[in-house]
């Protein structure tokens, strides 16, 4: 899928025989390039509740821009590293930030769709089923809950059903551009991120963001929620 | 602009302290021009839906939040003053920032895209080198935003400065710096140009200086700078 290492152990070898000569710092060899996942459906396999027109710009450039913009930040955190230059370590955070987490959040948001056919909209059963009427009463809550939260989101960022790994508990978040829900709290765990920015949507819903959340849940994949709910939850 | 009292008199009369009596409702702004008329530059559906749609419904949202404040300070409920600023700067600032940008577009034939002469247009070339370099600083600045916001040409009326400014989602300029004056911004939503450049924002940034209202620009600058 996503995180394929380059020949990390070639490269450690040629370079510590290179440092032992001359360099003291500590050096980020072998870094890895990340790649765009594959889709698990076709792009058009979601409609009518996202258009393949929305999927395929989506993947192919929207994460893929975050996988290069990325992957070029983390390069330049190499070099900046190497040159123990603190102010540029410190100024490309922000580059990482933006597009680390784009890629993070959409590499888990392609794994949170799936489509009818394959269940999509069907909900959860087992223990993730259980803990969602306990802790919002019913399904139909907390669809409700997210939808109104993803509605009120002001800007672009991403509503989140996650699950708080210590307290067991469930929670819905918010976060802002493509901040991971791991910034709202470090033991939160994403069962299921739904994208509002814009380009998620606007192609096919325009502004009424409200009606792409309404038609979302039908390919929602609850069994991925469920998977990931229970290595947490055994 | 914004709060107009009603007579001193029916204030003494009934109400509590602190209420804003004939609170303003703000409505849409109608643009100079036709929804086509920015066009290929900017599409009519997309004049359209962001006018319409998008605009109006800042506004409808602001004057819904200025009403439940109202009522808010009736109560003296500061729980609920202090929580409605969020839906006040959101909607406050998207109709501020949207108001402002629809004069800073016009169509080819009105002048969009001509350069500014006198002395905006000197002081561009004093502070920048020239208007190419700006634009370019402008394209750079609108291109990395992460998220939505807004890219300005800002004037420090204090300092008599000019400069190059973002703000984050519907953040007006002021926000910034009390004495930033927007000589003009441009709305790098995503609402603003995807239906027409898709993710290519950068197309749209380079695209957009075609209809750029710099008559309307320069008279903000003179007046601040006379």
């Amino acid at each position: 899928m996503a995180f394929r290492p380059l020949l990390s152990r070639t490269l450690g070898l040629t370079q510590t025989l290179t440092h032992s000569h001359s360099h003291t710092l500590t050096q980020l060899r072998g870094l890895q390039t990340f790649s765009l996942p594959d889709l698990s459906y076709d792009y058009g396999a979601l409609e009518p509740a996202i258009s393949g027109e929305i999927m395929q710009l989506h993947h192919q450039k929207h994460h893929q821009a975050y996988i290069t913009n990325y992957n070029k930040a983390l390069e330049q955190l190499q070099d900046a590293v190497a040159k123990g230059d603190s102010s540029s370590v410190v100024k490309l955070q922000s580059a990482i930030k933006f597009n680390g987490g784009g890629h993070i959040n959409h590499s888990i948001f392609w794994k949170n769709l799936t489509p009818v056919s394959e269940g999509g909209g069907e909900p959860p059963h087992g223990s993730l089923g259980w803990a969602i009427d306990t802790h919002f009463g019913s399904m139909e809550a907390l669809v409700q809950k997210i939808s109104a939260e993803g509605a009120a989101l002001q800007g672009s960022g991403w509503v989140w059903l996650g699950l708080d790994k210590e307290s067991k508990k469930l929670v819905v978040d918010t976060t802002a551009n493509q901040d991971p829900l791991v910034t709202k709290g470090a033991n939160l765990v994403p069962l299921l991120g739904i994208d509002v920015w814009e380009h998620a949507y606007y192609l096919q819903y325009k502004n009424v963001r409200p009606d792409y959340l309404k038609n979302i849940w039908k390919v929602i994949n609850w069994k991925y929620a469920s998977q990931v709910y229970e290595k947490e939850c055994p | 602009m914004a709060l107009r009292s009603v007579s001193r008199k029916s204030l003494c009369l009934g109400l509590a302290v602190g209420q804003v009596r004939g609170l303003q409702s703000f409505s849409l702004p109608e643009l100079p021009y036709d929804y086509g008329a920015l066009e290929p530059v900017i599409s009519k559906e997309i004049m359209q839906l962001h006018h319409l749609k998008h605009h109006q419904t800042y506004i409808t949202n602001y004057n819904k939040a200025l009403e439940q404040l109202d009522e808010a300070l009736a109560k003296a409920d500061s729980s609920s003053i202090v929580q409605l600023q969020s839906a006040i700067k959101f909607n406050g600032g998207g109709h501020i920032n949207h108001s402002i940008f629809w004069k800073n577009l016009t169509p080819v034939r009105e002048g969009g895209g001509e350069p500014p002469k006198a002395s905006l247009g000197w002081a561009i070339d004093t502070q920048f080198g020239s208007l190419e370099v700006l634009i370019q600083r402008v394209n750079a600045e609108g291109a990395a935003l992460q998220g939505s916001g807004w890219v300005w040409l800002a004037l420090d009326k204090e300092l008599k400065k000019l400069s190059i400014q973002t703000t984050a989602n519907q953040d007006p300029l002021v926000t910034k710096g009390s004495a930033l004056v927007p000589l003009f911004g441009i709305d790098v939503w995503e609402h603003a140009y995807y239906l027409q450049y898709k993710n290519v924002k950068a197309d749209y940034l380079k695209n957009i200086w075609k209809v750029i209202n710099w008559k309307y620009a320069s008279e903000v600058y003179e007046k601040e700078i006379p």
